[in-house]
């Protein structure tokens, strides 16, 4: 029988943390998104828009967040990862996965996160006795990412404590102990663009990835810059990748045929009926839809900072409306000033079912 | 500076009058991290002593979800105030395999008094220099007979 060593009389303890930064629980609101109490807060933060009659603080602190709306690519990630997630359940290795891919500002950390979430929800609602539960890890790779800071990234999503100098190995094996027992079911891979098969490291980190895949119980969902055209199918590697992923593609709105022309105005009127003025009548800015598009060259990310932003300066100078005046007055990101309107054929023609609606 | 550790993804309980170190190393053992890194993640420098490092109860707290009250009720090694050493014995002990198999992440080390031979399981669990396994009572009748008399 081991004996273990004996308590020391004169041990002693710390009540207090001398090295601690901050009064207990405050950087928990300050944990990116990468984390689990971030990811936890994500979740849980569903704000609807306020009365336009609240305060104008309250208005504009809603409007400082980012408004979900369910486009066509949400739904469409949303409904193809709940039917992988389900075809997976039984996979002992080569699950299916998703890759959402597409220019920047297109929407796809905003997908990607709000797959993340309706499935979180989901769980949540199906198990009310498990709190427990970590359904959904949320990650991105890092740049010049090599396979211990993609694994440290699990790590440090779970919370685990890792030592000065991680070791690969050590970290991987929590990782892969851990996950299964707070029940992973999806793996939410953002920046995947940053993991380049042409060269060694991202050919490792790949490796890393393929590997966590196989010992995690969970579908993985990656996003990424255009990656498909950035090598992530080629070579053995990517072949490989290739026949287990479903791709989506995210691109800026068209404008250009009737049913694009339809979507695009159903988003516009979805997103402005979020917004908490006094004085704007439900379906104003649908009649600017066609320049509203000609400023953000079709980008949901750009329509959204233009709206919101007018929003709140409408707010700030008491006309509690949108008037064209404001939104010439937003001065656009580089991508919505400088790209061109979408062509008609960079995108698959939404169905009617696929008209947007508030999340 | 470092920030509060953040609650740690499994959660278990610790057994009544466990030692922090056994504690730790379930704690440690159910996530497959090594017992120094958890160890390290949950203590400071003591004052004064910097090779030395304590368990920091704010952090014992937090990585395990727990109220520090509860942690100092059930870890008799945190007590505050400080127990009567002079009423337990000088080694920590396993509790029964019926405990160990409520409590996930390896044997469990508790201390127990001096007057303390009997676990609520039923086995035999006396001073550790003469009871080198531990015994279940009704495979040595006469023990509890002679706890009785």
């Amino acid at each position: 029988m081991a004996i273990a060593p004996a308590p020391n009389p004169t041990i002693q303890y710390l009540t207090h943390d001398p090295d601690a930064a901050g009064t207990p629980g405050e950087h928990i609101g300050q944990q990116p998104l990468t984390t689990r109490e971030g990811w936890a807060r994500y979740v849980d933060h569903q704000p609807g828009p306020p009365s336009p009659q609240a305060d104008s603080e309250e208005r504009i602190d809603y409007l400082s967040d980012l408004v979900m709306v369910n486009t066509p690519t949400v739904t469409e990630a949303i409904t193809t990862a709940r039917r992988l997630v389900l075809l997976n359940r039984r996979q002992i290795s080569a699950r299916r996965g998703l890759l959402l891919t597409g220019m920047p500002g297109t929407g796809k950390t905003t997908a990607i996160t709000a797959v993340g979430r309706t499935h979180e929800l989901a769980t949540r609602r199906r198990h009310p006795d498990q709190p427990w539960r970590i359904p959904v890890f949320y990650i991105t790779v890092p740049p010049a990412a090599t396979p211990r800071m993609l694994a440290v990234e699990f790590a440090r999503f779970l919370g685990l404590p890792l030592p000065h100098r991680p070791n690969l190995t050590d970290i991987v094996e929590a990782v892969c102990t851990t996950a299964p027992q707070v029940g992973v079911e999806l793996v939410l891979v953002d920046e995947i663009h940053n993991l380049n098969l042409a060269t060694r490291a991202g050919a490792e980190v790949s490796d890393q990835l393929k590997y966590f895949a196989e010992r995690l119980p969970a579908t993985f969902i990656y996003a990424g810059i255009d990656a498909e055209h950035a090598g992530l199918f080629t070579g053995p590697r990517g072949r490989q990748l290739a026949t287990r992923f479903t791709t989506i593609p995210t691109s800026n709105f068209p404008h250009t045929t009737d049913p694009q022309r339809q979507t695009w105005q159903a988003l516009v009127t979805a997103l402005e009926t979020t917004l908490p003025l006094r004085r704007h009548p439900a379906g104003t800015l649908t009649r600017h839809a066609e320049y509203l598009h000609r400023r953000t060259a079709g980008l949901i990310g750009s329509l959204s900072h233009l709206l919101r932003s007018a929003a709140i300066d409408a707010i700030l100078d008491g006309s509690e409306h949108i008037a064209e005046s404001h939104l010439n007055a937003i001065r656009l990101d580089h991508a919505a000033q400088t790209q061109p309107p979408a062509s008609n054929n960079n995108r698959a023609t939404p169905t009617p079912a696929a008209i947007p609606s508030v999340a | 500076m470092r920030p509060e550790p953040v609650r740690l993804p499994i959660q278990i309980r610790p057994a009544h009058h466990e030692t922090i170190p056994s504690y730790i190393a379930r704690i440690a053992a159910v996530h497959n991290i090594k017992y120094r890194t958890l160890w390290n993640h949950l203590s400071a420098p003591a004052p004064g002593h910097p090779t030395r490092r304590l368990i920091v109860i704010e952090r014992l707290a937090a990585a395990t979800g727990r109220p520090a009250t509860a942690l100092q009720q059930a870890l008799l090694e945190l007590a505050d105030p400080a127990p009567d050493w002079r009423r337990y014995r000088h080694h920590a002990q396993p509790v029964c395999r019926r405990c160990t198999a409520s409590h996930p992440g390896g044997t469990v080390q508790q201390l127990r008094q001096h007057h303390e031979y009997l676990c609520p399981h039923g086995y035999w669990h006396g001073p550790a220099t003469l009871a080198e396994d531990l015994t279940p009572l009704h495979l040595t009748p006469t023990i509890p007979d002679l706890r009785l008399t």
